[in-house]
């Protein structure tokens, strides 16, 4: 695969900097750190300011993640041993299907040993990580030819169309009452 | 220069950014999901804060990545996404999103016969004097099924038995009522408050209605007797009807299972009062866990109903029809707040939900119409409002 291939590259004259996407991840662990040391005493003392801290706290750690993830895609690919030209479609996939494993794990929460925080963020990502699976597969549907197989556009194609399918065969279902409400 | 050139666009994004984050979280506490945070027990009730954390998320990826053409795609996709969570915002807030099932025509009416005027064994009230007025010509009223005992008091006192025609006193419900008087085929109806839809139908037909409060009622929240929950706080009540809290168990009621809380059609007198105790707080509608449990579409008789062994109904009414009208004895009122909708309260103002009722006309009354209202809110009038069950508006 050539320079020109890759998914994410950086911009053209600007040297690589060693250690700057293993400093995304700090920062965002950090940030989710910050998150989770806000949650605990806003859990206990109701309190909505710290609440406001502790999520914005999150989404900024998300946010640095995303980043951290995006910029090292290729490198994931070569020490996964994905097929060149899959790592973006199994990206989406896989991320659409973690939502799905989120949410059941959301409803253990809530119902099971009651973790309401827990149960939320895995609710979050239940949204979320399909959203973000749709988003790399756009991506990888418009990438060219050599970045992206045939058989990865539609691992891509697939990506995008599940959770909408999804979603509107459960509105169908639930409306009907072929399935019923019963754990969302 | 080149370092402000540099800095300039790091400011601007900050600021865009810190501008949605401040409005997604206006938002959260503006529909109380920070307050209510330990409530949430389920995936539909956090649904619209998690939509709100997803575009202020997306927005937030879209403005700090780089924006070459190379990741043209994705940023018109991180748009995309953004935009959507956030315009999914209000229908999560509603549950907008179920096919709507036609509810189940009420196959069990109440019995308003036995409210009859000048009819043997009628339970109106009765005056322990002879009225002040006498009506040959009744205006042509109307009203909800909750009042009619009381506006066939009325009708009783102030006419007799060959000046009455009970094709002039009809019950046709709330929303038929309210329709009609708009349309200009009724004198005067008497109702609760006006939900907006009608208040717009009224606009809409240039239609004028004119409120004079007659008495106050209370509104009540029921519950099956088999559950344990005695009562509800406001805050608990406004969790539930905006689709926070979905289980019993985050009530007390380790047993429960789901809340199937039942609602009234939009429009009706009970639906409109539970508008005014949510205020500005969108009320979330879902789907019931069964067809069958729609049953009869009367509220009251939705409250015996069982599902997974238990009684896990939750509904609300006024005081009067749930206590005499269309007595349950399955069902129990809920105290809201720790006060218990008794007489002295209502009466103190501790309950919380106390509404008014109206004698409402198309226009200021005149003729008839006027006399009779206002022999309505005379001593008398105010005197068979008690004497049905109803709070006097002076009290």
């Amino acid at each position: 695969m050539t320079d020109n291939s890759d998914e994410f590259d950086r911009e053209e004259g600007r040297p690589d900097i060693p250690g700057r996407r293993k400093s995304y991840l700090i920062a965002s662990l950090v940030f989710f750190g910050i998150g989770l040391c806000l949650l605990v005493p806003m859990l206990i003392a109701q309190s909505a300011l710290l609440a406001v801290l502790a999520i914005a706290a999150g989404i900024t750690g998300i946010v640095l993640l995303v980043i951290y993830f995006c910029s090292g895609v290729k490198k994931r690919e070569k020490r996964l041993r994905v097929p060149a030209g899959y790592g973006i479609p199994l990206l989406a996939l896989g991320l659409d299907f973690a939502g799905a494993a989120a949410f059941w794990l959301g409803v253990l929460c809530m119902m099971t040993i009651m973790l309401f925080a827990p149960g939320m963020i895995l609710f979050f990502a239940a949204v979320a990580a399909p959203v973000a699976g749709m988003v790399f597969g756009i991506v990888g549907l418009c990438s060219s030819r050599k970045v992206i197989r045939p058989g990865g556009k539609v691992m891509c194609a697939v990506a995008v169309a599940l959770p909408v399918i999804t979603v509107v065969t459960l509105i169908i279902l639930l409306s009907t009452r072929v399935l019923v409400i019963s754990l969302m | 220069m080149a370092a402000a050139k540099h800095i300039v666009p790091i400011i601007v994004r900050a600021a865009i950014n810190a501008a949605a984050a401040a409005v997604g979280i206006w938002l959260l506490v503006k529909f109380e999901y920070i307050s209510s945070f330990g409530e949430l027990d389920n995936f539909l009730g956090a649904l619209p804060a998690i939509l709100i954390l997803l575009s202020i998320a997306a927005l937030s990826v879209l403005l700090w990545m780089k924006h070459t053409k190379k990741f043209l795609p994705a940023c018109i996709a991180l748009a995309v996404a953004a935009v959507i969570s956030a315009s999914l915002v209000p229908a999560a807030l509603v549950g907008g999103w179920w096919i709507e099932q036609p509810l189940a025509a009420a196959t069990e009416e109440t019995d308003i016969s036995v409210y009859e005027p000048f009819t043997e064994g009628s339970l109106t009230a009765k005056l322990d004097e002879e009225s002040t007025l006498k009506l040959d010509d009744l205006p042509l009223m109307d009203g909800a099924t909750a009042l009619y005992p009381v506006y066939a008091a009325f009708v009783e006192a102030v006419s007799t038995e060959d000046t009455y025609d009970p094709d002039k006193v009809l019950c046709t419900k709330t929303n038929k009522a309210y329709a009609e008087l708009i349309a200009g085929n009724r004198d005067v109806i008497f109702v609760l408050d006006a939900a907006q839809s009608q208040l717009d139908a009224a606009e809409a037909a240039g239609a004028e209605l004119e409120f004079t409060p007659i008495g106050k009622e209370a509104f009540v929240f029921l519950a099956a007797k088999s559950n344990p929950v005695n009562g509800l706080t406001y805050k608990q009540i406004k969790d539930i009807y905006s689709g926070k809290t979905a289980m019993w168990s985050t009530l007390g009621w380790k047993e429960g299972g789901e809340i199937v809380s039942f609602r009234r059609p939009e429009g009706s007198g009970s639906q409109t009062g539970l508008q005014k105790v949510m205020g500005d707080m969108p009320i979330q509608s879902r789907p019931l866990p069964d067809e069958s449990l729609a049953g009869t579409n009367s509220l009251m008789k939705q409250m015996s109903v069982e599902w997974n062994g238990v009684q896990p109904a939750l509904g609300y009414s006024y005081k009067f029809f749930a206590e005499t009208m269309y007595f349950n004895p399955d069902v129990k009122i809920l105290e809201v707040d720790g006060v218990y909708p008794s007489d002295e309260n209502i009466v103190s103002g501790k309950y919380p939900f106390v509404f008014t009722f109206y004698a409402v006309t198309n226009g200021e009354p005149t003729g008839n119409t006027k006399t009779f209202i206002d022999w309505i809110c005379s001593d008398q009038g105010q005197e068979l409002v008690k004497k049905t069950g109803y709070t006097p508006i002076g009290e």
